[in-house]
């Protein structure tokens, strides 16, 4: 899973920097639903409680792995969508 | 039987200045550690309708709970009068149910509740200035179309009571007294239930997030598993040694501070307002949505528009020197403090320019709703599970409806 994320192209990428909770986590759960099993939503971020808190909170009620990964003040948070 | 007081009589002897410097501290506390722990009562309301967590609503439910058990046993064995905790108990009516659904509908759109607008525009969030300017604005429509209505129907009696005070003290409704034993099983009759619920609904979600796939969250620390009591195994160790560098990250703002613990801090910081300003009129945390909505009136004051002198609302509102003002600086200088010294302070505006609107209208849906509400999410809600009261379960019931709503609006967008 973490090689997945790590190496695949996001499918889709959901542009929430400069936005604070509950926003990212309302807007990805959206993209989500919308998505297909195997697909990847990337989140990019600049709220860290996103990527501290939501973000992760969101994956792991819906059973979604992610991984977080720094870029410069910004955090690309990728989603793996899975049934 | 006699009726209950409404006089309030100093309990302590403190100065205004002690009081003034008491109530800013309480403020730089709130703001501090709501910025820490990233505490909103919006977020933790749309998580349960977005992801089904009951985390951070569950950690709400805690808040209110140990709120209501520090100022009633404070009460119960007298440290403050009975007289404190109810005097401040508004009028019940129609209006803070719709109000407070209007409220969490807005809060919800615009990114913030009133405690969470105001530490993240001190941390450079745009969206939440544009959604406080918002909160003026709904204050001052409020005060023209609907105030009157509304103040109508509160003298009348029209799905409202005519009083607020011991009207609606709990210990008087259920026992029709204000003696320590009403105040004191009343107390855990109203803060055992939210406690209780409020853990249950973490270890439910902390249960489920466990059996889930979790994910991979490289530097950040991932679910940890409970260990056995007895003799402490090598993984119960570095537990302990890992307990010990998170609290050392607190300290040193490298890492935020946990839910929990910002919640029993607000607890103590509700608690301690409750205690040194009893005597005082204002013995309640901050009242943010009416010195938000009261800065307009000033803003305005230099042009020459004196909207405490024609205007509804505007001129039954309270001076700006007081204790409340006071305590909404201090959280805004608090927040800015712990987001400027952790490094997190900066300015960021939302990329999609969409969001900026949204955060206007936001902000005056929150305006008008606190303002019908008499009051937002701490001053009238969370306060009001610390007052005894029942304002403060209409209030939650609405707001719940509110988000749930915005979230299913979001989800159109």
């Amino acid at each position: 899973m973490e090689d997945v994320l790590k190496i695949k192209e996001p499918d889709d990428t959901l542009d929430v920097v400069g936005e604070s909770c509950p926003v990212p986590e309302m807007m990805a759960s959206k993209k989500l639903k919308k998505m297909k099993s195997g697909q990847i939503l990337e989140v990019l971020t600049d709220h860290q409680p996103a990527v501290d808190v939501t973000l992760p909170s969101l994956c792991k009620n819906l059973g979604y792995p992610y991984m977080i990964l720094k870029d410069g003040d910004l955090f690309r948070f990728r989603i793996l969508k899975v049934s | 039987m006699a009726t209950p007081s409404m006089i309030l009589q100093p309990v302590f002897s403190e100065t205004w200045a002690v009081i003034f410097g008491l109530f800013g501290l309480s403020g730089f506390i709130l703001g501090w550690v709501a910025q820490r722990g990233n505490y909103c009562f919006i977020n933790a309301m749309t998580s349960i309708f977005t992801t089904k967590s009951l985390e951070r609503f569950g950690a709400l439910l805690l808040l209110f709970g140990l709120t209501a058990l520090g100022t009633g046993i404070l009460t119960a064995f007298g440290v403050v009068p009975a007289v404190d905790q109810y005097f401040y108990n508004y009028f019940a009516g129609w209006y803070i149910l719709v109000g407070s659904f209007i409220f969490g509908f807005g809060a919800a759109m615009a990114g913030g509740c009133n405690l969470s607008m105001l530490y993240r525009a001190s941390s450079g969030y745009v969206q939440n200035w544009i959604e406080l300017f918002g909160m003026m604005i709904g204050t001052y429509v409020f005060a023209v179309a609907i105030w009157p209505f509304q103040s109508y129907t509160m003298q009348a009696g029209i799905l409202s009571t005519t009083s607020g005070g011991y009207v609606e003290y709990l210990p008087y409704l259920l026992f029709h007294s204000t003696s320590s034993l009403a105040v004191y099983v009343t107390t855990f009759i109203v803060a055992l239930p939210l406690i209780l619920l409020g853990v249950y609904f973490q270890w439910r979600t902390r249960n489920r997030w466990g059996k889930s796939l979790g994910g991979s969250t490289p530097g950040l620390p991932g679910i940890r598993a409970l260990g056995s009591p007895g003799i402490p195994t090598p993984a119960e160790t570095s537990s302990g040694l890992r307990l010990k560098q998170d609290v050392k990250d607190m300290l040193l703002l490298r890492k935020p501070y946990g839910t929990n613990l910002s919640t029993v801090i607000l607890a103590l910081d509700m608690i301690f307002v409750f205690l040194v300003g009893a005597g005082y009129t204002f013995n309640y945390l901050v009242i943010t949505s009416s010195d938000g909505g009261r800065f307009f009136e000033y803003i305005l004051m230099p042009l020459g528009i004196n909207l405490f002198t024609n205007t509804p609302w505007f001129n039954d509102s309270l001076p700006i020197v007081d204790p409340s003002t006071l305590m909404v600086v201090m959280l805004c200088v608090g927040a800015f403090s712990a987001s400027y010294l952790s490094g997190d302070f900066k300015i960021r505006i939302p990329k999609d320019k969409k969001r900026l609107v949204i955060g206007f209208l936001g902000g005056m849906l929150v305006g008008i709703g606190v303002r019908m509400a008499l009051g937002c999410n701490v001053g009238l809600m969370w306060t009001n599970f610390g007052q005894l009261g029942y304002d403060g379960y209409i209030f939650l019931l609405g707001m719940l409806g509110g988000v749930y709503l915005a979230v299913k609006v979001q989800e159109r967008l």
